[in-house]
């Protein structure tokens, strides 16, 4: 499938130098995103229950349920002179990736075995410092889980997260939109992830996708990675976890603030059960992105 | 033949250190499979550990931590510094982890290692959320003066699990900081306690004191192998292996953090309780070397003022 990808990835490249002038339109108004490569989906999920019985459970300031996530909505393609891109919002969160590569390297950095994977997290303002520098290094840690680095020895792949706005979970969202940016580049991936925030308050009620202020209000949040489940036949044996389907691990697992165990564990629940619908979505973007350049290149 | 076949065949021929070269993970899993680790030590118990209080005698306070070979030495200096108005009570705890290049082949001079954002990141999330030391301990005159502690730690030798040496290091090097007795004038101006009084009519003494520690955090860092989890690795183990988790408790165990960040294998549900459980069992054992050496420096300390 992933050649597949690749395959129709050239095909697009024709199209894309058509809509230079698109480009312009898409800088001057940042609402604005391609019809047949984007979608929005809003989960409206009102099951809901608390780990310690009945709980209060707060109004949130953007008047969603504790189990709603924010509106999502993916764009791929809109750089062209990277060799892929994907701009994934969450509500006022948005982070546009751009992937260059595989791309010629050398000197130390070089890998005979493998193609070296770069992350550069750019801020929506100022200079990089030291938690932008941790963000790369979980982001590449995370993506080297899904980019089959292998097929490309001696290779560089550079993904550059540009925030432009962080209104709360911008490291979940960078991680869906690298990962949309490197299928829009054509890399040969093991499989795709999805990325949910999670906050927890003191009684244990649990806020999926929280927004910036409930991030810093809220006992502990939690971003969590997980990866999607595989549609392919074959079933990469050495991934399987011990009776527990390979859709149902952690790839990452990155926590600030006071989570205790019990908490952690039902923030890993329900992350898991957004997560499904996060891969649902993103592979339904893609695959309806690809439809519609089929039919571009049909007519 | 498979690879693990062949990697087993050629393994009887070739010299241990070239096995050990060629086939890092097949290296690995032979020991595992026998329960033991590369080192000798059993699967599940974490390398000897050493902490050694008040080794810097220029700092406020000051530890040394040994994990094995990683070694971790942390110092804390103290300013004075105006509080901010929104926190007018509160002091603040700048964190900076060093990774020179002398700890690490893999450490270039003049450039800054890959992990060292990272650990220090980790721990003052760590410092933070567990409120081990309450900023308003640092406190000197309310909306005034403050205690600025700058909190360094440079790591020596880095053979893996930094952030468990680290957060060590930090807490022992803040259980033995030492505010100094100082004199503060009616408009907050902080003297050294021996100035003469009479210049300043209204001048207060402060008194000398140590920080009162709340939940004291301490990391515990498990290299994931589809079958086995190994606590405290080595660099090579953690080199090898490529994923870990951090698990974040105070040492009773309770969780305050589980960082994971990426890596090529997958944590279940049961790995992490795992290694929550593995935590709470190093927390016991932690908290007994800590405590020991915390009250042998304090002891020392009572001794010279007798």
């Amino acid at each position: 499938m992933i050649e597949l990808l690749k395959q129709k990835k050239k095909r697009t490249n024709g199209i894309k130098h058509c809509e230079i002038g698109w480009q312009s339109k898409l800088l001057s108004n940042s609402t604005y995103y391609r019809p047949c490569e984007s979608q929005v989906l809003r989960l409206d999920t009102t099951i809901f229950e608390t780990s310690r019985g009945t709980r209060m459970v707060h109004d949130r300031p953007d008047g969603r349920n504790p189990n709603q996530l924010r509106p999502l909505v993916c764009a791929r393609g809109l750089l062209h002179r990277a060799d892929g891109s994907a701009r994934w919002s969450q509500d006022n969160t948005i982070v546009i990736a751009a992937v260059y590569g595989p791309k010629a390297i050398s000197g130390r950095r070089e890998n005979p075995a493998r193609a070296v994977l770069e992350v550069i997290w750019k801020p929506k303002m100022g200079m990089a410092g030291p938690s932008e520098r941790e963000a790369e290094f979980i982001l590449k840690r995370t993506l080297e889980y899904i980019v089959l680095t292998a097929m490309h020895p001696n290779t560089a792949i550079s993904v550059i997260i540009q925030v432009v706005s962080d209104d709360g979970g911008a490291l979940s969202c960078a991680m869906n939109a690298a990962c949309s940016a490197l299928v829009d580049a054509g890399i040969p991936l093991k499989g795709l992830i999805a990325a949910v925030t999670c906050a927890v308050d003191k009684d244990g009620v649990i806020y999926l996708d929280p927004i910036n202020k409930e991030e810093k209000e809220f006992h502990g949040h939690a971003c969590l990675v997980f990866p999607g489940k595989p549609m392919s036949s074959f079933a990469p044996a050495g991934l399987a976890l011990d009776s527990e389907p390979i859709e149902r691990g952690i790839v990452t697992s990155v926590t600030k603030g006071i989570l205790s165990a019990e908490d952690y564990l039902n923030c890993l629940e329900r992350s898991r059960a957004a997560s499904v619908k996060i891969a649902e979505f993103a592979r339904s973007s893609l695959e309806k992105a690809q439809r519609g350049v089929e039919l571009v290149v049909a007519s | 033949m498979t690879e693990h076949e062949h990697a087993a065949s050629v393994g009887e021929d070739v010299e241990l250190e070239a096995f050990r070269r060629l086939y890092p993970l097949e290296f690995l899993e032979k020991f595992l499979k026998d329960g033991v680790r590369p080192d000798g030590r059993p699967l599940g118990r974490a390398r000897s550990t050493l902490i050694s209080v008040g080794s810097l005698p220029h700092a406020e306070g000051s530890a040394m931590v040994k994990l094995g070979n990683t070694t971790m030495l942390a110092g804390v200096k103290l300013e004075v510094m105006t509080p901010s108005v929104d926190f007018p009570d509160e002091g603040r705890i700048v964190v900076d982890f060093q990774m020179p290049a002398i700890c690490s082949p893999h450490v270039r001079p003049g450039r800054q290692s890959e992990l060292e954002p990272v650990v220090s990141e980790q721990i003052r999330n760590a410092l933070s959320s567990s409120m081990m030391v309450d900023l308003r301990e640092l406190n000197i005159a309310p909306g005034k003066a403050a205690w600025m502690a700058y909190l360094d730690v440079y790591c020596l030798d880095s053979d893996g699990s930094l952030l468990d040496a680290a957060l060590l290091a930090t807490a022992a090097a803040l259980a033995d900081l030492k505010l100094p007795e100082v004199a503060v004038t009616d408009d907050g101006k902080v003297l050294p306690a021996s100035s003469d009084v009479q210049e300043h009519r209204s001048l207060k003494n402060i008194q000398s004191k140590r920080l009162k520690l709340g939940k004291i955090p301490m990391a515990l860092t498990c290299a994931v192998h589809p079958k086995y989890i190994l606590p405290d690795p080595t660099a090579e183990e953690e080199a090898i292996l490529k994923t870990t988790i951090t698990v974040l408790t105070d040492f009773s165990g309770q969780l305050f953090s589980l960082y994971k960040p990426g890596g090529e294998v997958l944590a279940s549900t049961s790995t992490v309780q795992d290694c929550f459980a593995l935590a709470k069992y190093r927390g016991k054992e932690l908290q007994k070397i800590f405590n020991n050496a915390v009250i042998d420096a304090e002891a020392d300390d009572a001794m010279v003022e007798d």
